[in-house]
């Protein structure tokens, strides 16, 4: 039963003006509370203004998630290894929803998205702020036949796999930055949590969480550091939220299941070709401290590598930033 | 440091056949020996140097809490991928358990995380968490025990 706010913001979301006398009629209360209601929604970051003697519009029209119009959009092949589309117009997050449900086993495949999510969240508990209806964010869940110690490097395939999925959208150069943000022109434009917890039988359920930015940030929306880029500022054309979730949960799911058969080799290729720090300075923050060197891409589990003092390491954990680029290539 | 880890760790020696135990942790190691009396010392090497002779209670803190990992007969709980290692949800948040806290199977002890995923280590026996091996934040190697559990 969708709450009366949401009925409202459904007669609102083509974008044009409605009276507050109309709505009231439409919904059955008054007009009073149709005020009380815009109030609301205002808070999920809706940008809703209100005229007087013409009424209530949103700033713009929206277009609403549909399970449906994301199957149909998405790529034949990928079809089969999605179990159920599972559509919200608000959680806590997604990853968090698919996380608790495991406690009654979720079928691999199944994938959670949100209009809105009230405390979408990022690695160590950092903040992911959106306004209702204006970016991505979805989480599936997978379930792999192996401990974790054989997953390290999925964080890196799905990474790929968004990227692929960005760049049949229309965009050209993704930049993938250590090990899973997506970034454009030095801007971030996605970004990816994994989740996992084991099974007693040796299967790892894994969560995998994206988001995305796709409309133009209004200006509720947080700065933030990194700056951030949204796919409507990138391209030509407006995106359709339902075709880019179709393309994007197409690629992740036909990702996790080769994945699953042969772990992150076949992505490694794709990784060098987008990865964006190597060959230059950067400095990686860790808990023991920060450690400056020159980045020389990933080796085969996907551990960072990291050249000083003509001796490389490998990382498996920290924040990279780039310092500079460097003139001497490998 | 809790003196009666020491003394249950002299006791646990007397009651086995072992002449001697012999723990190193970091820069900090601690030797329990029959024949002699209980010594600590230091490595040269990175630790700076003690500034008296110390007593072993001062030293061993870490060193007692493998060495009860490794004789008492309580749980280990390891870990299971290389990654860092985190008590608690965010920074600041309330840890996911405490020393003394009863954990029944499938209660979430901590998250390692390795390249962004993070892994919930969750309680594969019930009982009490007797100690916690590993300070938040910091890097674990597979199969390190994170966990003690009786």
């Amino acid at each position: 039963m969708m709450s009366m706010r949401f009925k409202l913001l459904k007669i609102l979301s083509d974008g044009r003006f409605h009276s507050g006398r109309e709505l009231g009629v439409a919904l059955g209360v008054g007009r009073s509370a149709i005020w009380q209601h815009v109030q609301t929604l205002r808070e999920y970051g809706l940008d809703i203004y209100a005229v007087s003697g013409r009424g209530y519009r949103l700033s713009s029209a929206l277009e609403w998630l549909c399970e449906a119009q994301i199957m149909a959009a998405m790529p034949a092949s990928a079809r089969p290894l999605v179990a159920a589309i599972d559509l919200h117009l608000e959680v806590e997050s997604t990853n968090t929803y698919l996380m608790r449900a495991q406690a009654q086993p979720l079928p691999t495949g199944t994938v959670c998205l949100a209009e809105y999510q009230s405390a979408g969240r990022g690695r160590q508990g950092r903040r992911w702020h959106s306004s209702f209806g204006v970016n991505l964010c979805f989480s599936l869940v997978w379930r792999f036949n192996c401990g974790p110690d054989a997953l390290s490097g999925l964080s890196l395939a799905v990474a790929v796999a968004v990227a692929q999925g960005l760049s049949s959208l229309g965009l050209t150069r993704p930049e993938l930055k250590w090990p899973n943000d997506l970034y454009i022109e030095g801007r971030k434009l996605a970004g990816i949590l994994l989740e996992m917890s084991g099974e007693s039988s040796g299967v790892s359920r894994v969560v995998v969480g994206v988001g995305v930015n796709v409309g133009v940030p209004s200006a509720i929306d947080e700065p933030v550091d990194p700056p951030r880029v949204a796919l409507n500022e990138l391209l030509s054309a407006p995106l359709s939220r339902n075709r880019a979730a179709a393309v994007l949960i197409g690629a992740i799911v036909e990702a996790l299941a080769r994945f699953d058969q042969e772990g992150l080799a076949p992505f490694l290729p794709q990784w060098r070709r987008w990865d964006v720090m190597a060959d230059r300075l950067v400095t990686l923050r860790q808990a023991q401290g920060v450690i400056e060197g020159v980045a020389r891409g990933v080796d085969a589990s996907g551990a960072l590598l990291i050249e000083r003092g003509g001796e490389t390491c490998r990382y498996m954990a920290g924040d990279v930033s780039l310092l500079r680029e460097v003139t001497t290539p490998r | 440091m809790d003196i009666r880890k020491i003394k249950k760790l002299i006791e646990l020696l007397e009651e086995s056949d072992l002449a001697e135990i012999e723990i190193h942790e970091d820069k900090e190691s601690v030797r329990i020996s029959r024949t002699s009396q209980v010594v600590a010392s230091q490595p040269a090497m990175v630790a700076p140097p003690p500034a008296a002779a110390p007593p072993p209670v001062v030293v061993a803190e870490p060193a007692t809490k493998t060495a009860e990992a490794a004789i008492i007969h309580g749980n280990p709980i390891t870990a299971p991928m290389v990654g860092t290692f985190y008590r608690a949800a965010a920074p600041g948040a309330k840890p996911f358990v405490e020393v003394g806290q009863r954990v029944n199977i499938g209660d979430t002890l901590c998250i390692i995380e390795a390249m962004k995923m993070l892994n919930q280590i969750e309680a594969d026996k019930a009982g009490v968490i007797v100690d916690v091996l590993v300070e938040n934040g910091q890097p674990v190697e597979y199969g390190e025990t994170l966990f003690t559990v009786e």
